[in-house]
């Protein structure tokens, strides 16, 4: 046999040992999005929420702001204001830890800051895993920003809407009482 | 229309604009003596020209009405009674309200600005550039800004790390003094190559540092001349104002004198073209609600005429607009009344007569109870002061019962780049806007702490009274500073704003640099108090403060003081005692992140000094220090029963066994070695304030 018979017989041979890939089953894909801890829950939020994930930046305080409101950093230049999720949903503010992390997400054009317990990477979910939020025990103070709900790997998953943050008029009062100094 | 007749409408609309601001001019030259009739010589020619053009493209409304106010100039000019020339005045305003009306009408399609030289080297040397290529010009310029101040900030933090380097390198150099003769003189040929490269390094900063100032000037003088093209004078907006002021006068049967008292010099035009709405009304305010009917102002003896006077002139750094009338002033018992219904102050609040006029600055104030179409909605003044606010200025208010009102609007001249102090306050820094501040003095602290006892404390200053007042308190930090042993002065900022004049006690002044104020988002839309933030040349974050709200709605607020409901433990203050910045720097912002409060000092006796002061629940402890080292300190500690029982823990390059042996004895209860990993630092504070705690 010449050379390139001899290449066609190997071909030939593959083909004939190759294992099938097993058959997937397609079940829908809900999508995907970026996971994070807090308050001992495990969130997804939308890939195109999240803009960039930081370490802990060095942040400046604002005199007399709530226990949620953390602070300001530099961002490159461009100011990012930094607020404890946990500390402004649940009232528990966030004890950081080595795993904490900043979600920064963008807004009409300005930029936000929310600390988080820890990030845990990007989670895909399947449509089959859908359930109630309400289902999910002890959800409390996290019920309105549950936009949908999953079990997946044997964990309830939330997937949380940051719209709904921004929606709550509470969150643009970052002084505490005693200090409103403009309303 | 044929483009060739659009375009030609077109010029014809400028020419028109300009003859139609050129009359208004000279009509107000004739208004301040109606005797005097030679302006009106000019404006009848004005009009012959604008009768002239608007024939060539058509406009038969306008070229009429133009015809028709010639021939009234002409009558006007023949007449020789003089008690005429009032209703002349009027009815050939009425005329040339009309006229500006038809301009304006139609005046459409996106707006030509003129690029005029200055200097008049010759009149027709003029320019139509398209509006937003000028403003993208401006935003270019004020980018290339920032990034030339980025790139300083690199710069600094560059020659930061240099230096420090030398100061290591320095250090190295003595240590390697005490090793013996016989030592590996190839490690002294390498330290002496460091300090050769530090010096290179040095030499390069300098000159960077050189390049960038060049640059700068270039950069400033570009915006400036950027800035240039796009003033306009004040005097442009007055022809709108006195017609909106005639309007609103008849509608109300009012019978007012719209006069302009000063109008000299320039502002940028997009600037006025937004105050524009604010201005009409506080017009429409000054008519409507200020100036009496006619019957009450024979009553009390006034003149017939309501007067209402505009000044725009220029202060050092601002550009400021005063509008006053002579009217019933504002009625303090009606807002005091309207401030109690909506719960802002509480019923046997003392307040002064400038705090109560403020009020009408909240969102939903109208003291009116009819609301009408003219004014008393209740949505006027609040927006008012949101729009000064957003370009960074302020509006004061001076009122005296039946005498009448003014107020004073401040806006900062260039809009982005300026200029700030930067003071610390409980070793925050905050930035304020120079040319806010009139004036910086030092008080010796006896002085200080003899006003400060006082229920209402006042500053005195070439014989002016200003209010005294600590930063610290305003923000809610701390009643009052602490006095350091050493320090014999403090520094006091001086604000003179027309109805308000603030003495700001702040610890320490620590510069001034250029600044870019950035906002700082919706989040914080709702307070006055800051104006913004900036960044430093270490990158940090520096709120910018706006003293005036500040001290205005402090003053305000001062009675409402609820206590502050904490959910959370009080927080342990650590104080962190080291010689480098750096070091002091890393560890302040790694506590912090970790909510601690961090207070710092720099050697062991401003250590100790603090340590009376503060109270802090721990302390971190450098070992080499000047002035007084670790082990200083920490047997000074363990000598006052205040503080024998506070936790040090000791962080230190060496450790050796002397060392350990010292620190025992001194009871130190950690001794650990540079550099310390985070999480192990942590858990060793966590656990010494928990033990702490129990004791």
């Amino acid at each position: 046999m010449n050379a390139f018979e001899t290449l066609l017989d190997l071909e030939k041979n593959c083909k004939a040992h190759a294992v099938n890939l097993p058959r997937q089953i397609i079940s829908e894909r809900n999508g995907f999005g970026i996971s994070f801890k807090a308050s001992g829950f495990h969130f997804v939020c939308a890939m195109d929420q999240v803009s960039e994930v930081l370490k802990w930046p060095s942040f400046t305080e604002l005199p007399s702001s709530r226990s949620w409101f953390r602070g300001a950093a530099n961002l490159r230049g461009r100011l990012l204001p930094i607020s404890d999720l946990q500390g402004f949903v649940s009232g528990i503010p966030h004890q950081a830890g080595m795993n904490s992390r900043v979600l920064v997400i963008p807004f009409k054009s300005y930029l936000y800051g929310f600390a988080v317990e820890q990030v845990l990477g990007i989670e895909h979910f399947f449509k089959d895993e859908k359930k109630s939020a309400t289902e999910i025990p002890d959800i409390g103070a996290y019920l309105p920003y549950a936009k949908e709900a999953f079990e997946h790997a044997e964990q309830p998953w939330i997937l949380f809407d940051f719209e709904a943050v921004f929606a709550n008029p509470n969150f643009y009062h970052v002084l505490s009482s005693r200090m409103e100094l403009g309303h | 229309m044929k483009p060739q007749s659009q375009s030609l409408l077109l010029i014809f609309l400028e020419e028109a604009k300009d003859l139609a601001d050129a009359i208004a001019t000279l009509t107000q030259q004739w208004h301040s003596d109606l005797q005097k009739k030679d302006s009106l010589v000019e404006i009848k020619r004005n009009l012959h020209t604008l009768k002239g053009g608007s024939r060539m493209v058509n406009q038969t409304e306008l070229s009429t009405l133009a015809h028709e106010l010639e021939s009234l100039c002409e009558t006007i000019l023949i007449d020789e009674n003089e008690k005429n020339n009032r209703n002349y005045y009027d009815l050939f305003c009425q005329g040339q309200d009309q006229m500006v009306t038809i301009i304006d009408a139609l005046c459409a399609g996106p707006p030509v600005e003129k690029i005029e030289k200055k200097h008049n080297d010759s009149p027709n040397d003029l320019m139509r550039v398209r509006a937003d290529l000028l403003e993208k010009l401006n935003e270019l310029s004020i980018e290339n800004n920032i990034m030339r101040l980025n790139l300083s900030h690199h710069v600094a933090r560059f020659n930061a790390q240099v230096l420090e380097m030398i100061h290591i390198t320095k250090s190295l150099q003595e240590k390697m003094r005490l090793i013996p003769k016989d030592a590996d003189f190839r490690i002294t040929s390498e330290i002496m190559s460091l300090i050769n490269l530090c010096k290179g390094l040095t030499q390069l900063h300098v000159n960077i540092e050189g390049l960038l100032s060049l640059q700068s000037r270039v950069e400033l003088e570009l915006q400036d001349r950027l800035v240039d093209t796009r003033m306009i004078p004040f005097s442009h907006i007055l022809p709108r104002l006195a017609h909106i002021a005639r309007q609103v006068a008849a509608e109300l049967n009012k019978k007012i004198d719209f006069t302009v008292a000063q109008a000299e010099g320039e502002i940028d035009r997009n600037l006025l073209e937004h105050m524009i709405p604010s201005l009409e009304h506080l017009l429409r305010n000054a008519i409507d609600h200020g100036i009496e009917t006619p019957i009450v102002r024979s009553q009390l003896k006034k003149p017939e005429l309501g007067k209402i006077e505009v000044r725009f002139f220029r202060q050092g750094n601002e550009a400021c607009i005063a509008m006053s009338d002579d009217g019933a002033g504002l009625n303090l018992e009606a807002i005091r009344k309207k401030a109690l219904t909506l719960g802002l102050i509480s019923e046997n609040a003392h307040l002064s007569e400038e705090s109560i006029s403020r009020f009408i600055f909240e969102p939903g104030f109208s003291t009116r109870e009819v609301v009408n179409q003219i004014s008393g909605r209740g949505l006027g003044m609040d927006i008012v002061n949101t729009v000064v606010k957003g370009f960074g200025g302020n509006i004061s208010i001076e009122s005296k019962k039946s005498l009448g009102t003014k107020f004073t609007i401040r806006l900062p001249f260039t809009t982005s780049m300026n200029r700030a102090l930067l003071v610390m306050v409980q070793e925050q820094t905050y930035g304020i806007l120079l040319s806010h501040v009139e004036r910086v003095v030092l008080l010796n602290v006896k002085q200080i702490k003899e006003s400060l006892n006082q229920a209402s404390p006042f500053f005195y200053f070439e014989n002016k009274e200003y209010h005294l007042r600590y930063l610290g308190s305003i923000l809610g930090l701390r009643e009052k500073p602490i006095f350091f042993g050493q320090k014999e002065t403090l520094p006091i900022l001086l604000f003179d704003f027309a109805d308000y004049k603030a003495a700001l006690l702040v610890d320490s002044l620590s510069g001034s640099q250029e600044v870019v104020v950035q906002t700082l988002g919706p989040q914080f839309k709702l307070i006055d108090a800051f104006g913004g933030a900036t960044l430093l040349a270490d990158g940090r974050v520096v709120l910018i403060l706006d003293v005036y709200s500040m001290m205005m709605k402090g003053v305000n607020k001062s009675i409402e003081d609820a206590p502050v409901k904490s959910l959370e433990r009080p927080v342990p203050m650590i104080m962190v005692v080291d010689d480098s910045i750096t070091v002091r720097t890393v560890t302040k912002n790694f506590l912090e992140r970790y909510r601690y409060k961090v207070v710092t000092a720099k050697d062991g006796v401003e250590a100790l000094e603090k340590v009376q002061q503060l109270k802090p629940d721990l302390m971190l402890l450098d070992l080499e220090m000047p002035r007084a080292d670790g082990f200083e300190v920490a047997e000074k500690l363990r000598d006052t029963p205040e503080f024998s029982k506070i936790p040090i823990i000791m962080i230190t390059f060496c450790v050796g066994d002397k060392q350990r042996a010292k620190a025992k004895e001194l009871q130190i209860d950690c001794f650990i070695k540079k550099p310390y990993q985070e999480p192990e630092l942590l858990d060793i504070i966590q656990n010494l304030l928990e033990k702490n705690k129990g004791s």
